[in-house]
């Protein structure tokens, strides 16, 4: 057998052996699963068909010039995203997973690792491309009315496309392993910041476009999408996917031929350039990074100690311990805090630039609704936060468990530790956000207050709920937290927090989009705003308390 | 069969193997021996191709281990101190798997396959997924997989860690018995009761330098003293680099 017939053999047993044992999880696992997997897709398509069906119908002159640049745009968000992610896969799988050192210690050759890793790679980054792409394809064909050619051209595009971004951060992270393994960190952090200040600046061009009086003409929207105009520069790959599809609706065939070709030889050429630098330098690359764990990193710090002196904590002061410690491993591992800035750091400037779209002079009732929508847009962000790093907590507590484990503290206490961190952290980042968004809207002292109260509802409900699920589907076996994440548990905890928020906004939204719509008059809306509160806030709270109580039994009974 | 020659290699600005010269030969059952971080594992790592000394060669089977790494591993077996298995392959598959590796299939895989899952008693659970064995079994396994191409170099770190006193005796056995059949062993272990017992040399590293090599009499004489293993390898880590190599 040759190496990749070996390889092949193994991949394609352990395929078929993971299928089987997932035909015997449970049928509720497997419903949750495909549901949320369908309903996300459906979600996807209903909403860019919305989106054209609106421009064709309202804006038939700008249509297709908005779908070029919106397709270019596109695909350039999901080119930088795929880089990243290829990039941050590829250093993982080709330096450090367990798996590549065994390959590398087997006779075969390291250009044949280097090629699975590579595949492997692809694969593991490249599937949302698809998931998402599609809805995108399918919803303007079906609203264009364009023949079946459109999707097989579309489909062949998204497919030889893929390996330009993969490549791309394959050569990354292999230049990055050879060269600068120490700085490895600050070269992501270094990229991300890059990325992030190109998005701070672009957004801040687009948003400086406002003016009293000229929003949602014609002309507004033309100068705004003028700013979008470095998307369709020639030399990015994203364009010519653009460019590709453009002239598969045109059925401009030699177009199609042109683009596509450009892209497949582009991506072969990209492919071979990451073989021919992982020849020379991926051994090497390997050999320096199996080092990095040598060198001692000295740490110190008490400002936690002071910020959470033991009085406040009482008698349990176990907890303030467990706290310390949380909140001292999320600000040393840069993946974490690198990512809540990058977010919450767009939202942020967002929310400062209110102003220069003139919505703080608008009438109450529009203020009011962006109000609503910058608070969904906090909480739908705080979700993806909690679900990410806080539903994996007491999992990953699992290997070191005997320390907590062993001290004279309940288990309960324990999880009361994982939630006050969740709590207290996502309460610092999203109240701040909100307040800055209640200022430049102008808004009154009351309503930021409801506003505020609301947030402290709704971190009490995501971080009860990732908690407490992370307590009822723990994974002990597994050190990876966004493998963790993926797993049924992690995949309910995402859904049921995407539902609370959106429950919440509609709940508090109502009364106000009722007096707009004059449904019911201003005494009415008050009332029923009243009403909205009570109900979010009983509704927060069943949220953080069931899954706590369910989690903390669960953790009770469980043995590690 | 192994030989290494001033071979250094050094982690940033840490020298973890310092100028080290060994040669283990043919069948002979050596057993690499220090205290934790000495650098006996980055030995092993470098014997079996997995790292690039920063100095010196290493040569198995009279192979350069670094200029032509696929032929020198086609003649040797390693056996990592934390075996890697794929947790959705059943023991079979993974046996498959590795001959493959090595070039083996058909007939003559089946029926290594078959005898090897007989000499480590895997029979009862060699067509279960790895995600299910205890660590001993995963061990076994591991072994039999090194084992089924025959290689003529055998390296192994720390086999008999966590395994119940059946499997290492088991463990113990069928390497004595590799060795016996002219395969070489070249194993780094804490438990200085087995290198007493099965090795036919031993060596003590300490700071990345091999400061004892020899028979345990060779060892034993130079350091002086008539005390067992432990004592002589607590005697000899303890004052380090004031002797001398045998």
């Amino acid at each position: 057998m040759s190496d990749a017939g070996a390889l092949l053999y193994m991949k394609q047993r352990e395929l078929w052996n993971r299928f089987r044992s997932f035909r015997g999880h449970s049928k509720l696992k497997i419903v949750v699963v495909l549901s949320f997997a369908t309903g996300f897709w459906v979600g996807l398509f209903a909403m860019f068909f919305e989106g054209f069906h609106f421009l064709s119908s309202n804006h038939p002159d700008l249509a297709d010039y908005v779908m070029d640049i919106l397709l270019a745009l596109f695909f350039l968000s999901l080119t930088v995203m795929l880089v990243f992610s290829n990039g941050i896969i590829s250093f993982g799988s080709l330096f450090r997973a367990k798996e590549t050192e065994f390959l590398l210690a087997q006779p075969i050759r390291r250009e044949s690792v280097f090629g699975y890793k590579f595949a492997e790679s692809i694969l593991f980054s490249s599937w949302a491309f698809l998931f998402l792409g599609t809805p995108l394809m399918f919803a303007y064909g079906i609203c264009q009315g364009l023949p079946g050619s459109f999707y097989f051209v579309t489909l062949a595009f998204f497919v030889v496309f893929l390996f330009i971004p993969a490549a791309l951060g394959t050569i990354c992270a292999l230049l990055v392993g050879a060269y600068f393994p120490r700085t490895r960190k600050g070269a992501i952090l270094l990229a991300l910041a890059v990325v992030a200040l190109a998005g701070i600046v672009q957004t801040a061009r687009v948003l400086s476009t406002g003016g009293a009086g000229r929003l949602y003409t014609t002309q507004f929207m033309v100068k705004i999408l003028d700013k979008f105009q470095f998307s369709q520069s020639p030399i990015m790959p994203s364009y010519w996917v653009a460019e590709g599809i453009a002239a598969a609706r045109e059925e401009n065939w030699k177009a199609v031929a042109f683009y596509f070709n450009l892209i497949l030889s582009n991506s072969i050429f990209l492919c071979w350039l990451a073989g021919m630098i992982a020849r020379r330098s991926y051994f090497r690359g390997w050999n320096l990074c199996q080092g990095m764990g040598w060198s001692r990193r000295s740490v110190r710090g008490a400002v936690l100690e002071r910020l959470l002196p033991p009085w406040l904590f009482g008698a349990h002061r176990a907890l303030r311990l467990l706290l310390i410690k949380d909140f001292r491993t999320f600000f040393r591992d840069p993946v974490q805090w690198s990512q809540c800035m990058v977010f919450f750091g767009l939202l942020g400037v967002y929310f400062l630039n209110l102003r220069t779209l003139s919505y703080d002079l608008r009438d109450d009732i529009w203020k009011r609704m962006i109000a609503f929508l910058n608070l969904g847009a906090t909480s739908l962000t705080l979700s993806t936060f909690t679900s990410r790093f806080v539903y994996p907590q007491l999992s990953l507590e699992g290997r070191r468990f005997w320390v907590v484990g062993m001290a004279p503290i309940s288990r309960q206490s324990l999880m009361m530790g994982k939630f006050l961190f969740a709590m207290v952290g996502s309460i610092l980042l999203s109240e701040s956000l909100i307040l800055v968004s209640s200022v430049m809207l102008k808004l009154g002292w009351e309503f930021t207050l409801f506003q505020c109260a609301t947030l402290v509802g709704v971190c009490a409900g995501l971080s009860g709920l990732s908690v407490g699920l992370g307590a009822i589907y723990p994974n002990f076996r597994e050190d990876n937290p966004s493998k963790i994440v993926s797993g049924f548990g992690g995949t309910l905890n995402l859904v049921v927090s995407l539902f609370f928020v959106t429950l919440v906004i509609l709940l508090e939204a109502l009364p106000y989009w009722m007096a707009a719509k004059r449904i019911i008059d201003f005494d009415g809306q008050r009332q029923a705003t009243w009403m909205a509160f009570v109900i979010v806030l009983a509704l927060s709270a069943a949220m953080a308390a069931l899954p706590l109580y369910f989690g903390m039994k669960a953790f009770r009974r469980m043995e590690i | 069969m192994i030989e290494l020659e001033h071979v250094s290699k050094t982690y940033e600005r840490t020298l973890a193997v310092d100028d080290l010269s060994l040669t283990v030969r043919q069948g002979e059952f050596f057993a690499f021996l220090g205290p934790n971080g000495a650098g006996k594992t980055t030995t092993i790592k470098l014997v079996a191709g997995l790292l690039r000394p920063n100095a010196g060669t290493i040569r198995v089977g009279g192979i350069d281990v670094e200029k032509d790494y696929l032929a020198a591993k086609a003649i040797m077996a390693y056996v990592p101190d934390q075996p890697y298995l794929y947790d959705k392959l059943s023991g079979r598959e993974f046996l498959r798997f590795m001959g493959g590796m090595f070039g083996m299939n058909g007939g003559t895989l089946a029926a290594e396959i078959d005898l090897v899952s007989e000499q480590f008693n895997l029979r009862d659970f060699v067509d279960d997924l790895t995600d299910t064995y205890s660590h001993g079994m995963k061990q076994r396994l591991t072994l039999a997989a090194t084992l089924l191409h025959h290689p003529k170099v055998v390296v192994v770190d720390e086999p008999l860690v966590g395994l119940d006193p059946q499997s290492a005796r088991l463990v113990k056995n069928i390497l004595r018995e590799e060795s016996r059949r002219g395969t070489t062993i070249f194993m780094s272990t804490h438990v200085l009761s087995i290198a007493e017992e099965t090795a036919d040399r031993i060596g003590i590293i300490r700071k990345g330098k091999l400061v004892a090599v020899g028979t345990l009499g060779e060892v034993r004489s130079a350091w002086g003293g008539d005390g067992n293993l432990e004592d002589l390898f607590l005697r000899i880590v303890e004052e380090g680099g004031k002797g001398s190599n045998v």
